[in-house]
């Protein structure tokens, strides 16, 4: 299986056949220091996407574009984004610990991991994880996030 | 990992509406809190509430023009939206995406980890692209002149045209807007299989969320009156331009209606305004490229350079798009009747 074949490469191709690109177009390889919440265990589930997860967070994902976006990992380019971000989450979400874990694991995202969408200005991308990819165990836990006072 | 009880009244599913997915204003992995509209056309937020091993919980939110503003603009939290809702429906979702322990509440009997905290504001560290553009266009008032020798039916008719217009530059101007591009991709792959103009325009109105909609302010009818709107400034500009240039152009205009309305009965394709069973599968290539060069003809003749990359890219073949952009060509054409009779001004 070549390095372009993306993990779920089935349901990208669904995706993709219905006129979305996906991944986006702005998609590319990175060599990046990269941050995601994890459970304090990381498990299988905290680098799943929300499409592969049980139970699946999902509504009813009919739109090419949220579909695809259901298939990528949500990762942040800083420590300090990343736990800020979680923190304004939690305050609208309380129960997103439930989800995410409440602890942030650091890593580094390689050209060979996958492809990442452009990050936005609070530093927020998507990975697509390449079929061999092992971004997984790239990733290790650092902290957990202090709940906002 | 459990959930909580949550006391109200159970309902059954078929008791609540349908509901057109608008955006989502909040997502990481997947969407936390998301703006659908229903069918009868209120605004409400799913709001992502619990887990355990099997199900996903979320509740309903019903919300206002007024307070889907705030919310979008920060100038109020999503424990305010759930304050200011007049109930709030709590359900849980499988695996299978089905709905079930449907529950009718309000915000104040949910368990307290089910509510927002203080400070719930959108903040832009956590709101989607997706939220950060609609809360970027504001709507403005906007009147449209009316004069002479108007009936009941003139008056019905032409707030009705309007929304139509409206509804299809909104669609065309916000293709970038997931809901909007796949809502209208669909609905005109659907024409394919049997769908009628009506629900084209229909189904657009349905992504637009209400703090976009064309919202009547004032209206007065004397001789000379004014249907007075808040719209979104750059939607009724858009609507002015198309009628001006279709003024300006009308020969060849009428000239491109009639050629493809001569293609259409030379190749046996039917139904301008409806459309039985699918017949873009059946046309040949010559026919397909044809159609195409229609599309292409229509908008150099309305000057829409801007709308054409996002439009042709979308998900419906030529024969499609031809008979959307004429649909919309048939509705300009019967406001501008008004124009022309000097019963209607675009101010």
């Amino acid at each position: 299986m070549g390095q372009e074949t993306f993990k779920y490469a089935d349901e990208l191709a669904n995706i993709c056949a219905l006129g979305t690109a996906c991944p986006p177009p702005d998609a590319a390889q990175r060599s990046t220091k990269a941050y995601r919440w994890v459970k304090q265990s990381i498990s299988a589930d905290c680098f799943s996407p929300v499409a592969k997860r049980n139970p699946k967070r999902l509504l009813n994902e009919d739109d090419p574009h949220r579909r695809c976006s259901c298939w990528g990992l949500s990762l942040h380019g800083n420590l300090k984004a990343s736990v800020a971000a979680f923190q304004k989450l939690e305050v609208s979400v309380p129960n997103a610990r439930k989800i995410f874990g409440g602890w942030v694991a650091e890593g580094d995202v390689l050209p060979n991991h996958g492809k990442c969408t452009s990050p936005d200005r609070y530093a927020h991308f998507d990975l697509h994880e390449y079929a061999n990819s092992s971004v997984r165990q790239a990733f290790s836990v650092l902290q957990s996030i202090p709940v906002q006072p | 990992m459990r959930m909580q009880a949550v006391s109200g009244a159970k309902l059954d599913g078929r008791s609540l509406p349908q509901f057109v997915w608008n955006a989502d204003l909040i997502a990481f992995d997947g969407p936390l809190v998301s703006l659908y509209r229903s069918d009868v056309g209120v605004d409400a937020l799913f709001v992502w509430l619990d887990c355990d091993d099997y199900k996903n919980r979320w509740c309903i939110v019903d919300l206002d023009r007024d307070t889907l503003r705030d919310y979008l603009a920060q100038s109020m939290t999503l424990l305010d939206v759930f304050k200011a809702s007049q109930s709030v429906v709590v359900f849980d979702v499988s695996p299978a995406i089905r709905r079930s322990n449907i529950i009718r509440t309000v915000w104040d009997r949910l368990p307290g980890e089910y509510l927002p905290k203080q400070g719930s504001f959108l903040h832009e560290e956590i709101s989607t692209p997706e939220a950060k553009k609609l809360v970027a266009e504001h709507v403005r008032r906007y009147a449209l002149k009316l004069d002479g020798e108007l009936y009941l039916e003139d008056l019905a008719g032409i707030p009705k045209l309007y929304q139509q217009l409206y509804s299809f530059h909104y669609g065309l101007e916000h293709l970038g807007r997931n809901a909007v591009r796949g809502t209208l991709s669909s609905l005109m792959r659907r024409w394919n299989g049997g769908f009628s103009a009506v629900n084209l325009f229909t189904g657009l109105r349905n992504v637009i969320p209400s703090i976009h909609r064309a919202r009547l302010e004032h209206l007065q009818y004397n001789s000379p009156g004014h249907i007075t709107m808040e719209l979104l400034p750059a939607m009724a500009e858009r609507i002015r331009a198309a009628a001006q240039r279709i003024s300006d152009r009308r020969e060849e205009a009428d000239e491109l209606y009639g050629n493809v309305y001569k293609f259409f009965r030379t190749h046996g394709i039917s139904g301008f305004e409806e459309e039985r069973g699918s017949q873009e599968a059946k046309l040949l290539p010559s026919q397909l490229r044809e159609l195409e060069e229609f599309v292409e003809q229509f908008f150099e003749l309305m000057g829409w350079s801007d709308y054409r990359p996002a439009f042709v890219s979308l998900d419906a073949g030529p024969l499609s798009q031809i008979r959307a952009l004429l649909a919309y060509y048939r509705r300009m054409i019967r406001i501008l009747k008004y124009v022309d009779n000097c019963l209607l001004e675009f101010t």
